[in-house]
């Protein structure tokens, strides 16, 4: 069992699944905390467009996700914040442009043998050696940053009002926290691809908010299920040869879904 | 007199085409117990951004302790508010400690960590509004008493020379809401200076020495014998308003007149 990790890709993508699994639990948390989920849907579809920018200049394809997802993250934050519109339009709006824009520069590229399947569902075949100095690279700026503002990210999540009175930036924390979750999911997207990268980002999150007892409790059980469903599912598509990012999502699901009907099973049990 | 702790001069705020304050001019002393009453969409809360300087006015000077409110920095933490706390997700697993010490992270600074000093002056501030035995319980447990206290002490953290209350004990029940006047009425006491937005005119005739009636405009501002009459009540409220009396001497609530 333990030979997989004598690999070379399967290393790789292990490497990737601990830094994915460490900044997903956490980020996730503030997602989930503030009602974030769209806009990090939002946000890694976003990716697409950059993606299939990379493919039409030839260029690193991380690296034009990377600035397309901040862009896109800061775009529909000022524009909800500006104009009549609620966020979730702006989203909606986001949303569709850059994927239309990525179907476009795929279509200019004339070529659909890129590897946009991996891209757009996860593989575990897919983490060059490139890829990894960036996610290490990158994930231990995100880290750093997060540990940095760890507590007035929290804040903010949590009671944007309070953390504005209080004399916080908050509108500084929130850009950076935005651009945070777009590199996150621009790191992950490998692994667990486009499509399904934001799910990563509230599930784990979401199940530690069923059980957790305190706000240390919060982010350690969320690192739990991450990690769990991100070793797991790389294992099992291994095994299995199944797409990594459904697999690990899948798991994720799982867990969630069985921390709700144990949950019910004691409420039943106690009325 | 006391010197001014807080001083509007011809204050507008617009939020594009509302005009939430209209040349407001305005002195707060020092020391003193002040409640802002008027309708809903009267600009209460406005004027409570404007003083911590969250919210920009249009034009008009705001100076809290003689700085101009928007370049207050550091001094800002002179100042607790309590909000209306109405886009809190109470399902977070928050404890009340923690809650409390969230007051403390603009003091402590980016980049830092609480120290002992921080939990300490949590400990304090719990002790203060009596809710120290409730530091471990979780901010979803409290009874909404319990919660504004929790509230207030978050904003009592930092020692504030000023207290903003928005609204503070919306969907409380009476007796707590009695006690937790009774609590503002001991920290007044003890010389932190009150601006309390309240939709309670009894409070407005109990506790307070000055009355800022606003709608938008500044109706009147003066001792609550001067202000709590049915002509200022009717310029905020309309023709229909009056004081509700009870068996007890002080007006009590704002109702509509009827037929009967």
């Amino acid at each position: 069992m333990i030979d997989i990790l004598t690999y070379p890709f399967m290393q790789r993508a292990f490497i990737s699944g601990t830094i994915i699994g460490l900044l997903c639990s956490i980020i996730g948390i503030y997602i989930v905390m503030r009602g974030l989920s769209f806009i990090g849907a939002g946000i890694s579809h976003a990716s697409f467009g950059g993606v299939a920018l990379g493919f039409l200049l030839k260029i690193n394809p991380i690296i034009t996700a990377a600035i397309f997802c901040i862009l896109t993250a800061w775009g529909i934050t000022i524009v909800s914040g500006k104009e009549k519109l609620k966020e979730d339009t702006a989203i909606g709006i986001f949303f569709a442009t850059t994927m239309a824009l990525g179907i476009l520069f795929i279509g200019l590229t004339g070529n659909y043998n890129v590897d946009l399947f991996g891209y757009l569902f996860g593989s575990i075949l897919s983490v060059g050696a490139f890829d990894l100095y960036i996610s290490i690279l990158l994930g231990l700026l995100i880290l750093l940053l997060i540990v940095m503002f760890f507590k007035e990210f929290l804040f903010i999540s949590f009671d944007p009002e309070g953390a504005e009175v209080s004399g916080l930036p908050v509108s500084f924390l929130r850009y950076l926290l935005l651009t945070l979750i777009a590199l996150t999911i621009v790191l992950s997207m490998k692994i667990v691809g486009i499509i399904l990268v934001s799910a990563l980002l509230v599930i784990p999150a979401a199940s530690a908010y069923q059980i957790a007892k305190g706000i240390r409790s919060l982010f350690i059980w969320s690192g739990i299920f991450c990690f769990f469903a991100v070793y797991c599912g790389l294992f099992l598509s291994y095994i299995f040869d199944t797409p990594s990012g459904a697999t690990i999502v899948i798991l994720s699901a799982i867990v969630f879904f069985l921390i709700l009907l144990v949950k019910s099973a004691i409420k039943i049990r106690k009325s | 007199m006391s010197e001014a702790i807080v001083k509007l001069d011809n204050v507008f705020v617009k939020y594009s085409s509302i005009i939430a304050l209209e040349n407001v001019t305005l002195e707060i002393e020092e020391g003193s117990f002040c409640t802002v009453i008027g309708p809903n969409g009267s600009g209460k809360t406005t004027l409570l951004k404007c003083i911590i300087g969250i919210t920009k006015p249009s034009s008009g000077t705001i100076k809290v302790f003689g700085i101009e409110a928007t370049k207050l920095g550091k001094k800002r933490l002179d100042i607790g508010y309590v909000s209306q706390s109405i886009n809190i997700d109470f399902n977070v697993p928050i404890s009340v400690f923690d809650f409390v010490l969230m007051g403390r992270y603009s003091h402590i600074g980016m980049f830092r960590y609480p120290l002992k000093e921080d939990k300490n002056k949590v400990i304090e501030a719990m002790e203060m509004v009596e809710i120290k035995d409730l530091a471990n319980r979780k901010l979803i447990a409290l009874s909404g008493g319990q919660k504004q206290r929790a509230f207030l002490a978050r904003a009592l953290v930092n020692n504030p020379r000023l207290l903003l209350l928005d609204e503070p004990t919306t969907g409380v029940d009476t007796k707590s809401t009695d006690n937790f006047y009774m609590l503002l009425k001991s920290l007044h006491n003890n010389g932190i200076t009150i601006i309390l937005v309240s939709h309670d005119i009894g409070v407005v005739a109990s506790f307070s020495k000055k009355v800022v009636c606003l709608n938008n405009y500044l109706v009147a501002h003066d001792v609550p014998e001067k202000v709590m009459n049915e002509s200022d009540l009717q310029t905020m409220y309309g023709k229909e308003a009056s004081f509700f009396h009870h068996h007890d001497v002080t007006p009590h609530i704002v109702v509509r007149k009827h037929d009967d």
